[in-house]
């Protein structure tokens, strides 16, 4: 008889002394460890999430903030794995884009410069007066770039 | 010559062109298909096995998608700087409301006020309570302050407690301003914020003179009205609605706008809450839900409710909302329509709740009846909780520059763009949403905010999805209506372009 097939997730529920608690295991290299964080990061509104470097793999697990339904943190993991690829595609997409977007900000505000204080501005005893010129500069506002 | 071979044409045809993706986020819906958005705002949903060719730029030159995408600056097949220049000066465009800096200063002129609302964010104190108003030199120097903002066109407004208690410093005020912007030159708007109980025709006649908008409460008909806005320990509803109908007379029809405060109790009556705003003439309604702040927190176990109670509120009204529309009858829902605005035009909207950088601070600022100034609004509710955090300065001791650029408006800054937040930062409906730094410290005790679990990110998402279901589910006539909301014209008279003509 043929061996079991296992999950290639290396799904896994369980529990301990603290409750129920379900882990999944993903490879870093497929799926970057910055994906993995934010995918995670967004289950911790009903989860406890807790990751593991278990080379070659991250382990990660999710024990129910409420509750211990299994069929939850079944559903938890699905979730997880799912949202996973949508993140890893957005990894793509921001290491393609990520040059062009600095670009991209730094021409849309280049000419953003800071204004001369208002303070000099509203303060009238700067004002030149007939004997003075420009060239005199006694704010040195040349001198601030 | 040896023999050369050429590929055949059709080796050619339609062969994916070398393209480069430009920066955008997405969000996999539930039916499948993908909702792109770049970072100026412009959107387009695809089938999935677009969205997968276009990212692994397979798309072809032929494909329809591809000039929309090239349009709308998805993806460059060129390395002309004029197409960088061009999204560059989208972006520009919708972050415009950081042109001139900070534009709605908010004067707490007392906060004595008549009224008993157990959603008070602002921890009013009593008709009698003189020690709360805020002194003709503290108000001189908030003045000035203002008068110093690099804005050409400012927004004076006038809140409480009920400013009207305090009518004589709000009357220098005004005529303050007034005489130091002669010189200056900039144009202010003036709003007093005021539940009109105290109306007088002494009031009016100032209003009129100089041009003060009026921004009541009305919370939906009076067995609603007067649970929610006791005024002392009677009700409230018909003193308020006669004013209305009195300012409406004195000053036009749109001098006056309302906004309704959203209880647990608002939540049973979406359609008579309308009605109510209907028979009384006005032309919108704006839902606010309640904030985490001031008399509201005591009171939330009985009058609070969920994100999603709340969320399915605004549905329901929008439904009606939207078949009053069909009816004939202009009648608009704010939150809705300043998302339309960020999703359908190029423009920024002025609210500060909804933007990144984050309005506080940098669209709004207060002076506190005591001289103290603060980031927002809500800021200075926290303050009177015991919260200074967000406390900017005080006007007599500190100047333009300690106020504005200072240690705690440094520390806003920080949290205030949702570009850089966690959560945020890869959020499809990042650029019409915003930041809230001052929120987040009130429901997390983080200035950063935890979105997983934040309740303001539950709303805006909520809404903004919902709207974009109504979007891509409209019919011509929906469509119409939206965009006169948007345009702030009559949905009888709007026109909208025929579609054959746009694709001809």
């Amino acid at each position: 008889m043929p061996d079991k097939v296992k999950s290639l997730s290396a799904f896994h529920i369980d529990s301990d002394e603290l409750g129920v608690y379900a882990k999944v295991s993903v490879d870093p290299l497929l799926y970057g460890l910055a994906s993995i964080l934010k995918t995670a990061y967004w289950f911790t509104d009903q989860c406890y999430v807790y990751l593991a470097n278990r080379a070659p793999f991250i382990e990660v697990e999710f024990r129910l903030k409420q509750g211990d339904s299994e069929d939850l943190l079944t559903q938890c993991c699905g979730q997880f794995l799912n949202n996973l690829l949508d993140q890893s595609v957005r990894q793509v997409v921001l290491g393609e884009t990520a040059g062009i977007r600095d670009a991209l900000i730094k021409k849309a505000f280049f000419d953003a410069k800071a204004a001369i204080s208002q303070l000099v501005i509203a303060d009238e005893s700067n004002r030149p007066t007939g004997s003075q010129s420009y060239k005199d500069d006694p704010l040195n506002i040349s001198g601030r770039r | 010559m040896a023999n050369t071979q050429f590929f055949p044409l059709e080796y050619f045809a339609n062969k994916p062109a070398p393209y480069s993706l430009l920066p955008f986020r997405f969000d996999r819906w539930p039916d499948g298909s993908y909702l792109i958005v770049s970072d100026a705002g412009e959107y387009e949903f695809l089938p999935s096995e677009i969205f997968t060719t276009f990212v692994n730029h397979q798309l072809s030159p032929s494909s329809p998608h591809y000039a929309k995408f090239k349009a709308k600056h998805f993806l460059t097949d060129g390395s002309s700087s004029a197409l960088l220049d061009e999204l560059a000066s989208k972006y520009r465009t919708k972050k415009s409301f950081l042109d001139g800096f900070t534009k709605l200063h908010i004067f707490v002129t007392t906060l004595r006020c008549n009224q008993s609302c157990p959603y008070c964010q602002v921890s009013r104190q009593n008709e009698d309570a003189g020690a709360f108003d805020m002194s003709d030199e503290s108000m001189y120097r908030s003045v000035d302050l203002m008068l110093q903002s690099p804005s050409q066109s400012l927004t004076m407004e006038f809140q409480g407690g009920e400013p009207l208690l305090n009518f004589e410093l709000f009357q220098k005020a005004v005529l303050y301003a007034k005489e130091r912007n002669l010189k200056i030159g900039k144009n202010i708007q003036y709003v007093i914020c005021t539940n009109l109980a105290p109306l007088e025709n002494k009031h009016l006649d100032f209003f009129k003179e100089h041009e003060i908008l009026i921004s009541t409460s009305l919370d939906g008909p009076d067995f609603l009205h007067n649970k929610n806005r006791p005024l002392g320990k009677g009700p409230s509803h018909d003193v308020v609605t006669a004013n209305i109908w009195k300012a409406k007379e004195a000053l036009g029809r749109n001098s006056i706008s309302a906004l309704m405060t959203t209880t647990r109790e608002s939540l049973k009556y979406p359609k008579e809450i309308i009605d109510e705003y209907l028979r009384m003439e006005l032309d919108s309604i704006f839902y606010r839900d309640l904030n985490p702040y001031g008399f509201a927190i005591k009171t939330s176990s009985v009058i609070g409710y969920s994100t999603p109670e709340f969320l399915n509120f605004y549905k329901k009204s929008l439904e009606y909302i939207i078949q009053i529309n069909r009816d004939g009858r202009t009648f608009s829902e704010a939150l809705t329509s300043m998302i339309l605005s960020k999703i359908l035009t190029p423009w920024p909207i002025g609210f500060v709740d909804m933007q990144s950088p984050s309005g506080a601070g940098i669209g709004v600022v207060v002076y506190n009846y005591d001289g103290d100034v603060y980031a927002s609004d809500e800021s200075r509710m926290l303050a009177e909780m015991g919260q200074h955090v967000f406390r900017m300065g005080n006007v007599h001791e500190n100047d333009y520059a300690e106020i504005f650029f200072g240690e705690t408006m440094q520390n806003i800054a920080s949290a205030s763009c949702n570009e850089a937040l966690a959560g945020c930062s890869d959020c499809a409906y990042q650029p019409y949403c915003g930041a809230d730094p001052v929120r987040h410290f009130s429901t997390q005790g983080d200035i950063y905010g935890n979105r997983p679990t934040s309740g303001y990110c539950k709303k805006n998402m909520g809404a903004i999805k919902h709207v974009f279901d109504l979007l891509i589910h409209s019919d011509k006539d929906l469509e119409r209506i939206f965009w006169a909301w948007v345009n702030r014209e009559d949905v009888n008279h709007l026109r909208l372009p025929d579609p054959a003509w746009l694709s001809s």
